[in-house]
């Protein structure tokens, strides 16, 4: 297939992405204004549902929440805006009220794993970088040493696994949508707190938190990455 | 001389005068004298009044007086004198009443004595007046006495003849009056509330009670009584006789030490009123001292069985309740938890509550408060402490019940005192940096990305940007593989050939051509360098070089053969051009063909040369 026939192609599937996701984006929209909260709200989880998600979509689905005071649903909503890159300053807005209303912001913890959690970007444009470099040696710098060139590479390679088993297996962003207890030391997480989680024994979750950790059922959390 | 009328004007006067006079057997007969001192028992510093009345028949003033000699007793103020004129039946009549305020000095006896009476010159003895004398409770404060006026006629009189004497009133039977006093319960254990009681059980009336003595409660700890309580009377029946019982005393004990103990007497002394029978009809009643003493109280106190862990000494039906104000508070703010224990026990001696651990709180010291009323015949304890609450984070917490065991005396075993777990919830507390206009309400929906970034999957994006410089390394090093870099030794075969001097003779060219095919067979191929050309196809077909090559290698050695029997190099340069194609071609072929690749200097170099 021709190279032209390839970006053509891929244009056209890209411009039909957009036109649905903006058709169910107004319709929701259109049924806010009305007052149909709840209707504006399932269209808009639909558009989610078929694959699209943008930053004023993800706002749209959390201040819609909001209304209904369902507050919870809505940080995580407001979360998945800013993690896509939203910086609307009505989101930020929204966030701080309804973080006021519940619980604040996530507590103040720490631990190797979680600041390379919070840092897993870096990482990944660290090793990006790396590579652009090492094949950037390697095509204009002939005399370059094979063994730093490999070093080079390998540590490329290194970050990029650190970045994906992060991804995988290391602790997420999430959201409290119910109350969350630890029977052993009688904490107790409100709904709409927002925490760092890691898989913890069978379906629950280990939440990391500045006494230790508190293990909250699976259905109770919802996170703002969601994995496939 | 005396005249006529100034005669009978003078035996007038001489007859008024006569009968002014009253003789002195009328005298003795006609004076009636009356003395008291009231109130009786006294009461130290309290007044008493001495009144002596004199009654006597006629017209003339008495113009009485009194002396006496005063034990415990002084003259505060006074005397008082009256005199009044009544006529009856006929008669005329004088009364006068002469009264002193005396003031007791100190308990005990105290009496009016010697105390005699001048009238109209007579003197009259009169019998002593005594008295008892008791404690006084605090009262206002004793008027200071005024000065005594000075009686001119106190002084004329010295001793008269002692009145008429009264008839003694006729005594009625003894009232009952005695003093109970009450422990319950008689074994209590230790530290179990115990209330003593003293009773006072009559059949007379009573008017005034002074206690002389209470028990000193050895071995117990007495509570304070509860302030303003009231003395009830009742009716009660003891033996089918009727007594009236009134509470006399009462006091909490809380027993410190098992064993057994006596509970001291009671004594009370008492002015009652009792009746008697002055004529026949005539029923009167007068004052009477009484000291009643209550009997000795045994009292054995048990000791408690084994305690549980925890057990501070709690004895009696407690409760235990925790109340948390408010619920809902932010970080930093403060909230109070009130627990309160209460019942029928000695609460002040008990030390304060644990409070169970409480992470992202900080705890105060508490502030304590106790207080105890009576309910019916119970004194109940309430002791509370108020902990201060400060969370620490936001965050919402399931306080823990608090827990105090105590020992119920009524069915003899432990048990615990539980509050209910409390909840409380922490909001955060104003963000820092908020603007002073904060929405209330969530803002609406956007119809527009603005002034958001648009979307990207920056891990697809990152993920390919790693991606592709991989893969262009793969394409590089593939595209190399396919065209390889020329060999050193092909590169100066090729410059040999290709720079042959145009004007050398073929013959020189041949041996060229011969040197630039012999450094190539050796590099690539191992040739030796001084093996006749003609041998070369042989020595390359033993050295594992394909037939094809080795036979156009013989070839160009032929024509290289030819070339240098020319005689002209013109005529020569076609069978030149040809043998110069013809070796690059085969050269190429036979150093990619060659069993050890030649070393590649990477600058056109020739090794080894």
């Amino acid at each position: 297939m021709k190279l032209s026939s390839l970006v053509a192609l891929l244009g056209l599937a890209a411009s039909a992405a957009l036109a649905a996701e903006t058709a169910g984006t107004l319709e929701g929209n259109r049924l806010f204004r009305a007052g149909d909260l709840e209707a504006a709200l399932e269209s808009y989880l639909e558009t989610v549902a078929s694959g699209i998600s943008d930053p004023l979509l993800c706002y749209n689905i959390g201040t819609t929440y909001h209304h209904l005071e369902r507050i919870p649903q809505a940080i995580l909503w407001y979360r998945r805006a800013l993690d896509v890159g939203a910086r609307d300053p009505w989101l930020m807005e929204n966030l701080q009220l309804a973080r006021r209303e519940v619980g604040g912001p996530e507590p103040q913890i720490a631990g190797a794993s979680l600041w390379l959690a919070r840092h897993r970007d870096a990482l990944g444009w660290s090793a990006v970088a790396l590579a652009w470099l090492g094949i950037g040696i390697m095509i204009l710098g002939r005399k370059a040493s094979a063994g730093a060139l490999a070093g080079l590479l390998a540590a490329a390679l290194l970050l990029f696994v650190a970045d994906t088993l992060l991804a995988r297996y290391g602790p997420r962003p999430g959201v409290l949508l119910a109350e969350c207890e630890d029977l052993r030391s009688h904490v107790v997480l409100p709904a709409g707190a927002e925490v760092w989680a890691r898989q913890g024994p069978g379906a629950a979750w280990r939440i990391l938190g500045s006494d230790g950790t508190l293990t909250c059922p699976g259905d109770r959390l919802a996170f703002v990455e969601p994995r496939g | 001389m005396v005249t006529g009328h100034r005669r009978h004007a003078l035996l007038a006067a001489l007859a008024v005068a006569a009968l002014s006079i009253p003789s002195p057997a009328a005298r003795a007969l006609d004076i009636q004298v009356y003395v008291r001192i009231d109130p009786r028992p006294a009461l130290v510093d309290r007044p008493v009044e001495l009144t002596i009345e004199v009654e006597s028949g006629g017209l003339g003033f008495l113009r009485a007086g009194a002396t006496f000699d005063l034990e415990n007793l002084e003259i505060f103020d006074g005397p008082f004198r009256s005199e009044r004129l009544r006529f009856s039946l006929g008669e005329a009549q004088r009364a006068a009443t002469l009264v002193w305020r005396l003031r007791p000095l100190a308990p005990g006896s105290a009496a009016v004595r010697n105390l005699e009476v001048e009238i109209r010159g007579q003197r009259l003895a009169l019998p002593d007046q005594t008295l008892q004398v008791l404690d006084a409770p605090a009262g206002p404060d004793w008027p200071p006495p005024r000065e005594q006026a000075h009686d001119p006629f106190a002084d004329l009189f010295e001793r008269f003849r002692p009145g008429r004497r009264r008839v003694e009133p006729r005594r009625l039977d003894e009232p009952r009056v005695f003093l109970q006093a009450q422990v319950k319960p008689r074994q209590p254990y230790v530290g179990q509330q115990t209330r003593y009681s003293l009773y006072l059980y009559t059949q007379a009336d009573v008017e005034s009670i002074h206690p002389q003595r209470v028990p000193d409660f050895q071995g117990f700890w007495v509570a304070s009584e509860q302030e303003g309580e009231k003395r009830e009377t009742e009716m009660v029946e003891i033996d089918g006789e009727r007594f009236a019982r009134a509470k006399l005393l009462e006091r909490v004990l809380y027993p410190l030490r098992p064993g057994s103990f006596e509970l001291d007497v009671a004594e009370v002394d008492l002015v009652i009123r009792r009746p008697y029978m002055a004529a026949p009809g005539s029923l009167f009643s007068r004052p009477e001292r009484l000291r009643r003493r209550s009997e000795l109280l045994h009292v054995d106190v048990r000791a408690l069985p084994a305690a549980p862990d925890g057990f501070s000494g709690a004895v009696g039906r407690l409760e235990l309740q925790a109340r948390l104000e408010p619920e809902q508070v932010r970080v930093g703010e403060a909230a109070v938890l009130t627990l309160t224990l209460s019942g029928p026990g000695n609460l002040q001696a008990l030390p304060q509550p644990s409070l169970p651990r409480l992470p992202g709180f900080a705890v105060y010291p508490p502030q304590e408060t106790f207080r105890q009323q009576w309910q019916g015949t119970q004194l109940r304890a309430v002791r509370e402490w108020q902990f201060i609450l400060i969370p620490e984070w936001p965050q919402r917490w399931e306080l823990p019940a608090v827990e105090i065991p105590y020992f119920d005396p009524e069915d003899g075993s432990f048990r615990l005192a539980s509050t209910g777990a409390l909840q409380m919830a922490a909001y955060p507390g104003p963000v820092a940096g908020d603007s002073a206009v904060h929405p209330s309400r969530p803002h609406p929906v956007r119809s527009a990305a603005v002034p958001a970034a648009r979307a990207s999957d920056l891990t697809r994006v990152r993920m390919l940007l790693f991606a592709l410089p991989w893969g262009v390394a793969v394409v590089l090093m593939l595209l190399r593989r396919r065209q390889p870099t020329a060999p050193a030794t092909v590169v100066a075969f090729e410059q040999a050939m290709r720079g042959l001097p145009a004007g050398d003779s073929p013959r020189r060219a041949a041996r060229r051509v011969e040197s630039a095919w012999r450094l190539l067979l050796k590099e690539s191929w191992g040739v030796q360098p001084g093996l006749a050309a003609s041998r070369w196809p042989d020595e390359l077909l033993r050295r594992g070089a394909g037939r094809e090559e080795a036979e156009e290698l013989r070839e160009l050695v032929g024509e290289l053969q030819d070339l240098r029997l020319l005689p002209e190099l013109a005529a020569a340069e076609g069978l030149l051009r040809s043998l110069v194609e013809r070796s690059l071609t085969l050269g190429s072929q036979l150093v990619a063909r060659a069993p050890r690749p030649p070393a590649s200097t990477g600058d056109g170099s020739a090794a080894g040369r």
